[in-house]
């Protein structure tokens, strides 16, 4: 069986398969009303402030998925490939601190509990085999990606969020997310099974529920 | 002292160290409103195919326990909990027919989270993976034991309470205690505290997405 694009008959690799499943969901990541007010330079205070203590936890909890995914690589290309978006999360992780340490926020106290769900979500899909697990990995990378990609032309520099814009729609970072996808599509080139679709879906699912928490705010 | 006049054991103190959120299991509407027979049915309907979602993935993190259980006798007790769990899931399954709940929906973002993080503690070493899975199983000890008494058995939640709440589910409790306790015989380690205490939190957020409703 091949992956085929719905209402073309074209062949695709699952990547690109799994996107097209997921459209809807991804007019709402690329719509998302803390992406375009980021964008805009209209997001308030608050809201970026949850974001960067928020988005902080995430790549402390990413950065062990990514590890155990670097672990679970069927072949020394594929964990070339990986181990090399060790090295950027070490960068935003200082890029998160300086700016935390300049607004005075605390980074010690305890993430959010959508952020806790996602960042073990991530973690748990490891358990399910390498092609779901670089499924989810696609999914988490490609959502941030297309969503600040998507606001980077209207940006243009003049938001005051501009390094964090800049940063997850630049050429590097869609360079790796590309990789990933190649990744992707070796590992499952028949297309993708039911669990990598589960997987795909439940990651942009959380990403759009990771936004919503820090634009609105929780608490456990 | 601990419960039997000896100095407090690692469970006790684990339990301890998340007091402040023990008013919070015991006083949770869910729980209250089983215990008064009017849970809304679209509540019971959340209930169901949560409990089921989440205990399939906890037979999951029950096995990884096992996998990586440093003794035979901790794989012993722990493994013990697979066969309750599958009747567990069955349970929820008769439920589901009988109330006309599909099980094959989606689980909510609550229940996917509490679940990943249990699978997630299986990567942070025994001793703090077994505080979680001893989490779980307090609380919901705890929380339908305290409405044993006062839940009418005619309501469609009893056989949930009267499983919850029963001597072997406490017996089963009783083992993983002692292999906490053996676990870390010097007291919990603040890794153990915190999977403990973020396991009862996300376990009043699942609570909460069942009572309130959620959606993705």
């Amino acid at each position: 069986m091949t992956a085929v694009a719905p209402g073309t008959g074209r062949a695709v690799g699952s990547a690109r398969a799994l996107l097209a499943r997921s459209a809807p969901l991804w007019q709402r990541l690329t719509e998302h009303p803390f992406v375009q007010q980021a964008g805009a330079g209209t997001l308030g205070e608050p809201a970026f402030e949850r974001w960067l203590v928020e988005d902080h936890w995430f790549v402390v909890g990413f950065r062990r998925f990514l590890a155990g995914l670097v672990a679970l690589a069927p072949d020394a290309r594929s964990a070339d490939v990986l181990a090399a978006g060790l090295a950027p999360l070490q960068a935003e992780l200082d890029l998160f601190r300086r700016e935390a340490a300049s607004r005075r926020l605390d980074l010690t106290g305890e993430p959010a509990p959508t952020t806790l769900g996602y960042t073990s979500y991530l973690q748990a899909s490891l358990a399910d085999g390498w092609p779901a697990a670089v499924a989810v990995l696609y999914g988490a990378e490609k959502a941030y990606y297309d969503a600040w990609a998507a606001v980077r032309a209207v940006a243009r520099g003049a938001s005051p969020y501009w390094p964090f814009i800049d940063n997850w729609s630049s050429d590097a970072f869609a360079g790796w997310v590309a990789a990933v996808a190649r990744l992707l599509d070796a590992a499952a080139p028949n297309g993708p099974t039911p669990a990598m679709c589960t997987a795909f879906d439940r990651v942009v699912r959380l990403e759009l529920r990771f936004w919503d928490a820090v634009h609105n705010g929780e608490t456990w | 002292m601990g419960q039997h006049g000896g100095a407090v054991s690692t469970a006790e103190q684990l339990v301890l160290h998340s007091a402040p959120l023990w008013p919070r299991v015991l006083g949770h509407p869910l729980v209250n409103a089983v215990a008064a027979g009017n849970l809304d049915p679209d509540a019971f309907d959340r209930w169901i195919l949560a409990e089921h979602a989440f205990g399939t993935e906890f037979r999951r993190f029950i096995a990884g326990m096992v996998t990586i259980s440093p003794t035979g006798w901790d794989a012993e007790v722990i493994a013990a909990g697979l066969a309750p769990n599958k009747c567990d899931i069955d349970m929820v399954s008769r439920a589901a027919l009988r109330h006309g709940t599909d099980l094959d929906v989606e689980p909510g973002p609550s229940t996917i989270g509490f679940a990943g993080y249990l699978q997630s503690q299986l990567q942070r070493g025994y001793d703090v993976a077994l505080a979680a899975l001893y989490a779980t199983q307090q609380v919901y000890f705890d929380a339908w034991g305290s409405i044993r008494d006062r839940t009418n058995w005619s309501t469609p939640y009893w056989p949930f309470v009267d499983t919850w709440s029963s001597a072997i589910f406490s017996d089963w409790i009783g083992g993983l205690c002692q292999l906490v306790d053996a676990a870390s015989p010097g007291g919990p380690s603040p890794a153990m505290c915190l999977s403990f205490d973020r396991v009862v939190r996300f376990e009043l957020q699942f609570w909460s997405a069942i009572y309130v409703g959620e959606t993705w």
